[in-house]
């Protein structure tokens, strides 16, 4: 049986085969070029399937995601009306404490005037060191000169410091109660963001000795507002910024308006992203209207 | 460069090629395999007409569908299976025109010219010999035993016999077993008919 196989698998092979003539190739290939299906892409099916689901899965994670972090950060340091007094200190201490960060939330003045009212109601009561510091202004001031200039100054500057000094002394004897509140808001900012409020600093302070030398200087020194950098945000710049306002108020009870017009002036170009009214009664009207609702 | 890879290929890679409409993918494949499917259908059925006729049908039912082609199975049989249908149903349409011919009694075997490239004319006499000997003892048997002997020859498995002639395994093996004690008792005969 195998050698039959083996027989016939021999003349089959030696045997000539036949050939397809070539009339029939032309015809039969002539025919598979007339039905050649039309290209097509290479890439599979899966590939445009998975470009699909990739980019539903990016639109759905883009509308699940949440705002962005500035916003959480923002949402978290700034205290809410609904806040007990003494949460509002232990913010208001540990916004002193950590560095504060850069957001692009605008600043509106409403909210400052709010929120700091709220914290001047509830500071007096939950943290004694902040009285002290208004009872005495010149350990602040103090602090201030020996941090910002002391450090630096050569032995013939150390002179001119200590002169500053009682004439400050006079000074804050003159006005007390505005230059604690703005040596008080200093001492904040230098706390946290020293190297950027120097000058800050440098400046208030000259401002405050000037103002005992004679009134003309005097006015002139309560024009000079510190800048506000804009690496500060959120609570301290909220404080900052009613310290500046209430002294500009101050100097409008007084009956200066047109020191107050000017310093005024100087604050908005300190404070561009402030977004302050453009003009001081536009702020001033703002204020009393937050501070005084209407029923 | 691009010819070399092509060649290297795999049939059924060609042809799905081919349904990305790259027709020279297909011009490859055809020259693998023209004259082996040209040479089964032959040898199942020697008019020339018939198995060219059947070549181009086959081969044409194939371009046709050439959408629904999946690489699941070798082409060379799944080529051979579209064929082997073809051959069956022309057949059948002879019995049902002529209603009294079978397909046993077809005159497929009508001794045709084979063309030779030896030179030597007493070798050329020989091969000759050999070959009316094969067709005659290939006429001998049925068709279904011829199907599944000359497929065994071009290379096919059991398996990719049953698929291709759609019988089972153990039927292909039967037929084949049938077929070779037949090709053995009428080659017997002619050599000791041979003086």
């Amino acid at each position: 049986m195998k050698d039959s196989a083996k027989e016939f698998s021999k003349q089959f092979k030696e045997s000539d085969a036949p050939r397809s003539p070539e009339a029939l190739d032309q015809r039969i290939l002539e025919h598979a070029r007339r039905h050649q299906p039309a290209p097509r892409s290479y890439l599979p099916r899966w590939v445009n399937i998975a470009a699909a689901v990739s980019v539903a899965g990016l639109a759905s994670l883009l509308v699940i995601q949440p705002q962005s972090p500035s916003d959480f950060f923002d949402n978290a340091t700034r205290p809410s009306l609904e806040q007990s007094p003494a949460e509002l200190h232990t913010e208001s201490a540990s916004a002193n404490e950590v560095p504060t960060k850069v957001t692009n939330r605008p600043i509106v003045l409403e909210e400052v005037v709010v929120t700091a009212r709220k914290k001047q109601a509830a500071e007096p009561l939950s943290d004694p060191s902040l009285e002290m510091k208004i009872e005495k202004p010149l350990i602040v001031e103090e602090a201030i000169v020996s941090s910002s200039q002391v450090a630096e100054a050569k032995p013939e500057q150390l002179n001119e410091v200590t002169v500053t000094k009682q004439k400050h002394n006079e000074a804050l004897q003159d006005s007390p109660a505005s230059v604690a509140v703005f040596s008080d808001s200093d001492a904040i900012i230098a706390r946290t963001q020293p190297s950027a409020l120097t000058p800050a600093l440098s400046l208030s302070a000259a401002s405050t000795n000037e103002e005992a030398d004679s009134n003309n200087d005097r006015s002139l020194d309560e024009l000079a507002v510190p800048p506000f950098p804009a690496t500060l945000q959120g609570v301290l710049l909220e404080e900052a910024l009613l310290k500046q306002l209430k002294i500009i108020d101050d100097l409008l009870s007084d009956g200066r308006t047109q020191v107050a017009q000017q310093r005024y002036q100087k604050l908005l170009e300190a404070c561009p992203h402030c977004q302050l009214p453009d003009s001081m009664d536009k702020a001033l009207l703002q204020i009393k209207s937050v501070s005084n609702p209407p029923p | 460069m691009l010819r070399l890879l092509t060649a290297l290929r795999s049939d059924e890679s060609l042809m799905l090629a081919y349904q990305r409409g790259d027709y020279h993918a297909f011009e490859v494949v055809y020259m693998r395999h023209k004259d082996k499917l040209f040479a089964f259908l032959s040898r199942s059925c020697q008019q020339p007409a018939i198995v060219e006729e059947l070549a181009q049908e086959a081969w044409t039912a194939i371009i046709n569908t050439i959408d629904s082609y999946q690489s699941n199975a070798r082409f060379k049989t799944y080529l051979f299976k579209v064929a082997y249908r073809k051959q069956v149903d022309y057949w059948r349409r002879q019995q049902q025109q002529q209603n009294t011919v079978s397909y046993d009694e077809q005159d497929c075997y009508q001794q045709s010219a084979i063309g030779s490239t030896d030179s030597n004319p007493e070798h050329q006499l020989q091969q000759m010999q050999q070959q009316q000997q094969l067709n005659r003892a290939l006429q001998q048997l049925t068709p279904e035993q011829r199907d599944v002997l000359l497929l065994r020859e071009e290379g096919f498995s059991q398996q990719e016999m049953a698929a291709i002639t759609g019988v089972g395994r153990e039927t292909v093996k039967s037929r084949l077993r049938y077929a070779g004690q037949q090709m053995q008792q009428q080659l017997l005969s002619t050599v000791e008919v041979r003086p």
